[in-house]
């Protein structure tokens, strides 16, 4: 390796701590409000679900099933008949922006924080 | 580059099968990460190699036909998706970096660079397919950390590989 190489490594490596630290920010200024999880298939949205109340459903799309499962302020998806496998082992998500996605069914969860009683996105977490 | 036809041919269809060769042993270990997209990316080895070796079309050729025979062996249309973006965003950064800066960067620093835009392409087919910006602007940081070790991982191949690549006899590539 030469000198370039570092430079060119702790630049990425530097890229990816500034954005990691641009979205804890962007997450933590809108904690505290109630927050939603946004369920989508096929980047549509398809439901939307408190955050604060436990709740677990099976979510049918046309590929087969996911689970997706709210519980203590977390969600996350349990049980899937996908192929990798990816989103059931994908950690709870709590804060905005924060996702759980299954590529082959195309499903993702996202947090977001709901500003006001009418359920109105909140722009800072979109 | 080699300028017969024939050898050149040849050597376009000797990388491309290295490369599904790679990825086919790729997905044979097991890389249970917690996030979507993180792989080894070993045929990113090829694609290096063949930026130094070949033209701009001739690499643009070998990564195409990967891409493609890939996903009619293991595919599925969203893992296409995925590694089309993120296999053709690579490239051109990789060549345009060689093209330009060669003898700035060795092998090792063009494929971190490299990794690097394959992440930026499976961030930007994850927002397409997800419909949301902070789907992949929150996996971009985990996915250009992971990039960055397996583009030294394969960085390092490569300059090993081409190495003896170099010391075959030359009239081989003519």
């Amino acid at each position: 390796m030469v000198r370039n190489d570092w430079f060119l490594l702790v630049g990425v490596l530097g890229l990816a701590i500034a954005l990691g630290a641009f979205n804890l920010v962007r997450t933590t200024q809108v904690q505290g409000l109630a927050m939603q999880v946004v369920v989508k298939v096929d980047g549509k949205e398809v439901k939307t679900l408190p955050l604060e109340e436990d709740h677990e459903e099976r979510l049918l799309t046309e590929h087969g099933y996911n689970v997706v499962h709210i519980e203590g302020g977390e969600a996350s998806i349990t049980d899937a008949d996908c192929r990798d496998q990816i989103c059931v082992r994908t950690r709870a998500i709590s804060r905005p922006g924060e996702s759980v996605v299954c590529l082959p069914y195309r499903v993702t969860l996202e947090i977001r924080g709901r500003s006001g009683e009418g359920g109105e996105v909140d722009a800072v977490a979109q | 580059m080699p300028s017969h036809n024939n050898k050149r041919l040849v050597l376009i269809g000797m990388l491309v099968s290295a490369a599904l060769v790679l990825g086919y042993f790729e997905r044979l270990i097991p890389m249970n990460f917690s996030f979507p997209g993180i792989k080894l990316g070993l045929a990113n080895i090829i694609t290096l190699m063949a930026v130094y070796m070949f033209g701009f079309r001739e690499v643009m050729t070998i990564v195409l036909l990967r891409v493609a025979m890939t996903a009619f062996f293991a595919g599925t249309g969203v893992s296409f998706l995925y590694s089309l973006s993120g296999g053709m965003l690579s490239f051109l950064a990789m060549y345009l970096l060689v093209r330009f800066f060669r003898r700035h960067f060795s092998m090792v620093g063009v494929s971190v660079f490299g990794a690097a835009f394959h992440n930026l392409g499976q961030a930007l087919v994850l927002g397409v397919l997800t419909g949301s910006l902070a789907v992949p602007l929150h996996l971009l940081p985990y996915l250009l950390v992971a990039g960055t070790a397996t583009g030294l991982l394969t960085g390092f191949t490569a300059l090993y590989f081409y190495n003896h690549v170099q010391k075959l006899p030359s009239r081989l590539f003519k």
